[in-house]
């Protein structure tokens, strides 16, 4: 989920058209699939407005659904964002760079595509098409839609065969760690040994019976606790580093799952995504929600590939870069059980002085 | 009579680690061979605690023949009291269930086709981690390993004479148990005693 926070924002603005349609499109406004509309505009406008009420409006948000407090408090400043770089464009701005006021003109100057992420915020290359004319505009944007469709697709092929490969790597390769594995067998022993001694062996009966003295009674009780829990602590450890290569695979194959169903939905709107392109300036829904899912999924790639290639390609430094707070835990843990059976003979020669 | 010892706490953690490696682990696979295990546990114990077919009396009359005998009397007398024969009893049915488990297991691996055969077909095979369901599944597989342990605390208490009265969990388990009983009722049939005579 922590990928899908960067909830990316599309939407279109249709500039000359009829603003019945803007409101339309300002309406289609959605975050991700994942967290459902969460944002409305109250279509009011006139057919006649200008840009600058459009921009006006977006202090007049109504926003509901919202997941949480703070996601409202971040999609407000993306919107204040919006407003700001919308006032910074020379091209479509109701306000001079120079800080004097004019009215907008309306006129045609083609589509704007804005995306909102959290990294912040970026107007579509539309935008650089303001001067062509409209018969042509319905061109450009074809073209343009076009190869975002084409890439995305692409890119989508190229994750699927990369997830596959990694997959398999990671099926291949094979982790030695040979020195935690021999602490862990090495302790096994160990409590194995001090759990009969403290259990079964006449030297330890007086502690069975509550009849030793209090030093090395102490002692006896703290090598107990101690060892349980490091030994509790090294299970724990241990199967983790064993485990990981499997939970890795495991978010791996999610990835997969999801790339090929969003492949299987691009390959089947792709028809009717290209004979609706000829009306040009309508971009479908569709495409934009699964162009929007694309750069998402872009995104979880881009972190897990490098984590991946860590991973296969160098183990043993991965592992300990990524887990260099774990294993220190896991030495103490080790070296607590090794000074719990010293505490053990110490107590054993304090009872027989 | 450990001043600061309890087992309370001690089962605590031992359920704590197994659930959270389990919250690791918990592919279809692990969860069927634990089941494997679980059923070759019946398998063994039931016949055994129940004698059904008169099995047990059948191994005990056969004990000589194989020179079990010979190897009973040369451990120490001291644990072949009557009192800890339900702790052999036991552990005989976990060892002949291991094994048991073991053999089923060679016999899956040869019949059932390799994991990675499975993974190549289809890279999505039984592979996914579900956190949440491993927590659950390792509940469940911290609640019998428990019970196994404080059956074998139970059948050991003679040999450590530790005083168990003031602990909560053993005292609740005692209360429910009925494995530990029949297990008990059956090794007082049996004629371990003699052996060691």
């Amino acid at each position: 989920m922590k990928a899908l926070d960067k909830t990316v924002l599309l939407f279109e603005l249709l500039l000359g058209t009829d603003m019945a349609r803007v409101n339309e499109k300002i309406d289609q406004i959605h975050f991700s699939d994942f967290y459902g509309r969460v944002v409305r505009v109250v279509p009011t406008l006139a057919r006649t407005q200008l840009l600058a009420d459009v921009v006006e409006r977006y202090h007049h948000i109504d926003l509901y659904g919202i997941l949480s407090i703070q996601r409202a408090l971040e999609v407000e400043q993306e919107l204040v964002e919006l407003d700001r770089r919308i006032r910074l464009l020379p091209t479509i701005n109701p306000y001079l760079a120079d800080g004097g006021e004019r009215p907008y003109e309306v006129k045609t100057v083609g589509q704007v595509g804005v995306e909102i992420s959290a990294q912040g915020m970026r107007f579509d290359d539309f935008v650089s098409h303001q001067g062509v004319l409209a018969r042509h505009r319905n061109k450009v944007v074809k073209l343009k839609a076009f190869a975002w469709y084409k890439e995305a697709k692409r890119g989508l092929t190229e994750m699927i065969d990369d997830s596959k490969l990694m997959l398999q790597k990671i099926r291949k390769a094979k982790l030695t760690f040979k020195s935690l594995g021999f602490q862990y067998v090495f302790t096994s022993i160990l409590v194995v040994g001090v759990v009969v001694f403290l259990l079964f062996f006449p030297q330890s009966e007086a502690y069975r019976l509550g009849t030793l003295n209090w030093l090395p009674r102490t002692i006896y009780t703290g090598v107990v606790y101690g060892i349980a829990v490091c030994y509790g602590f090294l299970s724990i450890a241990h199967h983790h580093y064993k485990t990981y290569p499997f939970r890795m695979a495991s978010s791996l194959r999610r990835n997969v799952a999801k790339q090929q169903k969003l492949s299987d939905t691009l390959d089947e709107i792709s028809e009717t995504f290209e004979r609706q392109l000829v009306q040009a300036t309508k971009m479908p829904r569709k495409i934009t929600t699964s162009i929007h899912k694309v750069a998402v999924i872009g995104e979880q790639r881009r972190h897990n590939t490098s984590e991946l290639i860590d991973y296969v390609y160098s183990e043993k430094e991965f592992y300990f870069e990524r887990h260099r707070a774990f294993l220190v835990l896991h030495n103490i843990a080790f070296a607590g059980i090794v000074l719990a059976s010293v505490a053990i003979v110490m107590a054993q020669i304090l009872q027989l002085l | 009579m450990f001043d600061l010892f309890r087992l309370d706490v001690l089962l605590a953690l031992f359920v704590i680690v197994v659930i959270i490696r389990s919250a690791f682990w918990n592919q279809r696979r692990i969860g069927v061979q634990f089941l494997t295990f679980l059923i070759c546990l019946g398998l063994v114990g039931a016949p055994l605690l129940f004698n059904l077919g008169g099995v047990l009396d059948l191994i005990v009359a056969q004990l000589d023949a194989f020179g079990v005998v010979w190897f009973w009397n040369q451990v120490p007398e001291a644990y072949r009291t009557i009192q800890l024969t339900p702790l052999w009893l036991l552990l005989f049915t976990v060892v002949v269930t291991w094994i048991l488990y073991l053999i089923v297991r060679l016999f899956a691996l040869l019949f059932g086709g390799k994991e990675r055969r499975k993974y190549k077909k289809n890279p999505h095979y039984a592979t996914v981690h579900h956190p949440l369901l491993g927590i659950l599944f390792g509940a469940l597989r911290a609640v019998v390993l428990a019970y196994l342990v404080l059956l074998f605390v139970r059948f050991t208490l003679p040999l450590t004479q530790l005083d168990l009265s003031g602990d909560f969990v053993y005292q609740f388990y005692l209360q429910i148990d009925v494995v530990g009983d029949l297990i008990s009722d059956a090794a007082a049939g049996m004629p371990f005693p003699v052996f060691g005579g």
